[in-house]
């Protein structure tokens, strides 16, 4: 065997690249009962399973921020291994445009974070998650967060939750990505589908495409 | 002195788990006191990258080679015009395919005149392109991506011209190049620090004081573990060093 061999003390350490990830989630009065269950439940499995997978979990970093009695950044960013996984309660309404306006800032925070580190990172994603529909003004969130998904700076996911969910409202928010419907209570379904999405592109390489699981497959939204 | 072409590629981890070839390619070309290297990387999802980096490495520096006395006397913006256009040329030419978007590929060439002592170097994407200057390595032309970590620059973008960065530069003093793949990158180049790793330099030594059939083999092998291990691209590496004549 040839022994000219390189040591791993010889090639640089690079910090992988991050996929921002802010999940933004109604905990108003009226998600009490089985949905805010099943959505601790899902936020629980999704935290869970990106810490599983190694690439991901170098990978993502998530910051979740709630709407209801207020709006609350609940965790910051960071790396998964030293977050703690959060417990919400339902109460109060749906602030669902300054949550939204909220968590557009963190991720433009984050950006320049790893842009002043020399950090590589992957375009942020939103998630934005409702059973019911905004009480407060959205139109200033919902036009900031359309021009950063119109020009490829974000990806958005609105989701709906239950009947009573304004599909069309979310949809403002979304100019090319439609509002899903999530089948019943099948948080921990979605969530799944979102840790595999994770995975698939903070694995992805310059120029490649990165098609997301089906939803259909994952059997979470009604479509 | 002469010039000795040192260069391999790997297929990258998830390539071999989806059964893709490797989509990296690397070339060397000579004729009398001019010769080309050159490193391509197809764009994973494009229909045609392989054949687009195949290409660039083969007919396009081939190209470059033989028009290298007007090259050299262009200003920079017509040799990545010239460069570009032929690229588009030769597609049209060899392709019934030809929806442009699907040849996708990042490209790194230089070209040497010995006789004159200068290069042209020029570069579009990711990858990096060093030179060994007296006894240290230098970048001569860093990655460039677009914003996110996924996404870069590729011969048929549409402000190629724009993107494809010259260098004239002279080869006083100058005792090799290196040049990688985003995937090799990885291992050998620090982009925070914006410099190359020491094993760049070991590869160097190990090129200037073994027998050219041992290194070739060494830097095959090192790209297909070590290097490749910290990636899930594909990875390719051209060194060139400058030896004395036996």
């Amino acid at each position: 065997m040839n022994d000219l061999m390189l040591s791993h003390q010889e090639l640089t350490e690079n910090p992988t690249a991050r996929v921002p990830i802010c999940l933004v989630l109604d905990v108003s009065r009226s998600m009490n009962g089985d949905p805010i269950q099943e959505l601790n439940a899902g936020v629980e499995l999704f935290m869970n399973e990106i810490a599983r997978d190694d690439i991901a979990a170098s990978a993502a970093e998530i910051s979740i921020v709630t709407f209801g009695l207020g709006v609350e950044k609940v965790t910051d960013f960071g790396s998964i291994e030293r977050q703690e996984i959060p417990t919400f309660h339902a109460d109060g309404l749906t602030p669902m445009g300054e949550a939204v306006d909220t968590a557009l800032d963190l991720l433009a925070q984050r950006k320049e974070m790893y842009q002043n580190l020399g950090v590589d990172y992957y375009q942020p994603w939103l998630v934005l998650m409702t059973d019911g529909a905004p009480t407060d003004d959205i139109e200033k969130a919902a036009r900031k967060a359309s021009q950063l998904v119109s020009s490829k700076k974000l990806t958005l996911f609105p989701i709906g939750i239950g009947p009573h969910a304004n599909l069309s409202m979310l949809s403002k928010f979304s100019p090319q990505r439609s509002p899903v419907r999530m089948k019943g209570l099948e948080f921990r379904k979605f969530f799944e589908w979102l840790s595999s999405s994770v995975s698939a592109v903070s694995e992805s390489t310059p120029g490649e495409a990165v098609s997301l699981p089906s939803v259909k497959e994952y059997g979470w939204g009604e479509l | 002195m002469t010039w000795i072409s040192y260069r391999n590629t790997a297929t990258g981890r998830s390539h071999i788990r989806n059964g893709v070839p490797c989509q990296d390619y690397v070339s060397y070309h000579k004729n009398d006191h001019l010769s080309i290297i050159a490193l391509s990387d197809g764009a994973g999802s494009r229909a045609k990258s392989s054949e687009a980096a195949h290409m660039a490495t083969n007919e396009l520096s081939q190209y470059i080679l033989e028009h290298s006395i007007d090259l050299y006397s262009m200003e920079d913006y017509m040799v990545a015009t010239t460069v570009v256009d032929q690229f588009h040329s030769l597609i049209s030419t060899q392709f019934e395919e030809q929806d442009f978007e699907q040849f996708a590929c990042t490209f790194q060439f230089v070209l040497m005149d010995e006789e004159n002592e200068n290069y042209l170097l020029g570069h579009i994407g990711d990858g990096a392109i060093g030179v060994r200057n007296g006894e240290s390595w230098e970048v001569r032309s860093e990655p460039e991506n677009g914003e996110f970590h996924n996404t870069t620059y590729f011969l048929n973008s549409i402000d190629a011209t724009e993107r494809l960065r010259v260098i004239h530069g002279n080869l006083e003093n100058l005792k090799g190049f290196v040049m990688m793949s985003d995937g090799t990158s990885e291992s050998l180049y620090n982009r925070s620090e914006k410099c190359f790793a020491q094993a760049v330099e070991t590869m160097y030594q190990w090129a200037i004081t073994h027998e050219e059939q041992k290194v070739q083999e060494a830097i095959a092998y090192n790209l297909e573990t070590i290097i490749r291990d910290k990636t899930e691209d594909d990875c390719s590496l051209h060194i060139l060093c400058r030896v004395e004549e036996e």
